[in-house]
C-alpha cells in the first residue's frame, strides 16, 4: 500500500512561509508609520499624505505593495486553517481549505485591481 | 510482507481535549501566535482599502487623513502592531531551529541564523522607515 502524496500542500506551505517573512520583516514598520505615527501626529500628517500619494502610485512601489498585501493573506489562510484544527474543528476540512485559500486568492486579485487603478 | 504496517491507520482519531491551549501558558502563547496572522492580514486589507483616496487629489488626501486618524484605526493598529511584533520575534528567533544550513562541512549554528534574521529585520525596518518618513528626514518636501 502506498501513501497518497499531497502535491498541493508544499505550494500553500511555501506561500505561508514567504508570507511569514513579509509579515515579520516589512509589516511592523508599516503599521508603526501608517497606523500609529501619522494618525497620532508624531510626524507631519499633511506632508506624509502628500508623500504617500507620490510614493504609492509609483509602479515599482505598487509591485512591492502587492507583495506586502498578498503574501500575508496566504500566510493567514494556511495558519488560520491549522488554527481551526487546533481548536478542535475537524469536520469540513476541504470546505475550510477552499474558503481560506480562496479568500487569499480573491484578496490578491482585488489587490492587483486596486493597485492598477491607483 | 509489511503492507499492513505501512498503511496509514484509517481515520486516525487525533483528538485534543477542548480548551487544551488554556491549560498551559506556553500553549496559550502558541495559539496567540497563530492568531497573529489574522491581525496581519486584516491590517493589510484595511490599509489597501484606504489607499485609493490618496490618489484622488487634495480632497481625497484630506479624507484619507480623516480615516487614518479615527480612534478605531489607531486602536486596531496598536493591537495589530503588538501581534505582528510577537510574530516577527518568535519567527526570527526560531529560524535557526527550522533551517539547516551547511557551510562547507559544518552546520551553521542556530544562533548565527537567528542573528542574521534579526539583522535583516532591523535593516528592512530602517530602510522602509526612511523611505516612508522621507519628508521627516528632509529627503522630500
Amino acid at each position: 500500500m502506498r501513501y497518497k502524496i499531497d502535491t498541493i500542500e508544499p505550494l500553500w506551505w511555501g506561500l505561508f512561509m514567504a508570507g511569514a517573512g513579509v509579515a515579520g520583516l516589512f509589516l511592523p514598520i508599516h503599521i508603526l508609520v501608517s497606523g500609529l505615527m501619522i494618525p497620532l501626529g508624531i510626524v507631519p500628517r499633511e506632508a506624509e499624505a502628500n508623500w504617500f500619494a507620490t510614493l504609492f502610485t509609483h509602479p515599482i512601489i505598487k509591485l512591492y505593495l502587492l507583495v506586502l498585501v498578498s503574501l500575508p493573506l496566504f500566510h493567514w489562510a494556511h495558519r488560520f486553517r491549522y488554527f481551526l484544527f487546533d481548536l478542535g474543528l475537524h469536520g469540513g476540512r476541504m470546505p475550510i481549505a477552499v474558503l481560506c485559500y480562496g479568500a487569499a486568492i480573491v484578496g490578491t486579485l482585488w489587490a492587483i485591481y486596486t493597485l492598477i487603478r491607483l | 510482507m509489511h503492507t499492513e504496517s505501512a498503511a496509514r491507520p484509517a481515520g486516525y482519531p487525533w483528538r485534543m481535549p477542548a480548551g487544551w491551549w488554556l491549560k498551559n501558558p506556553r500553549y496559550t502563547l502558541y495559539m496567540l501566535r497563530e492568531l497573529s496572522a489574522v491581525f496581519a492580514a486584516l491590517w493589510v486589507v484595511l490599509f489597501l482599502l484606504q489607499l485609493p483616496k490618496l490618489a484622488e487629489g487634495p480632497a481625497g488626501r484630506a479624507q484619507w487623513l480623516q480615516e487614518v486618524t479615527s480612534p478605531g484605526w489607531i486602536v486596531f493598529s496598536l493591537v495589530a502592531f503588538v501581534f505582528v511584533l510577537y510574530h516577527a520575534w518568535t519567527a526570527f528567533t526560531a529560524t535557526g531551529t527550522l533551517v539547516y544550513l551547511r557551510l562547507g562541512k559544518t552546520a551553521t549554528p542556530a544562533a548565527a541564523i537567528n542573528g542574521s534574521m534579526l539583522v535583516a529585520w532591523a535593516a528592512a525596518t530602517i530602510v522602509i522607515g526612511i523611505i516612508l518618513l522621507a519628508p521627516l528626514f528632509g529627503i522630500v518636501r
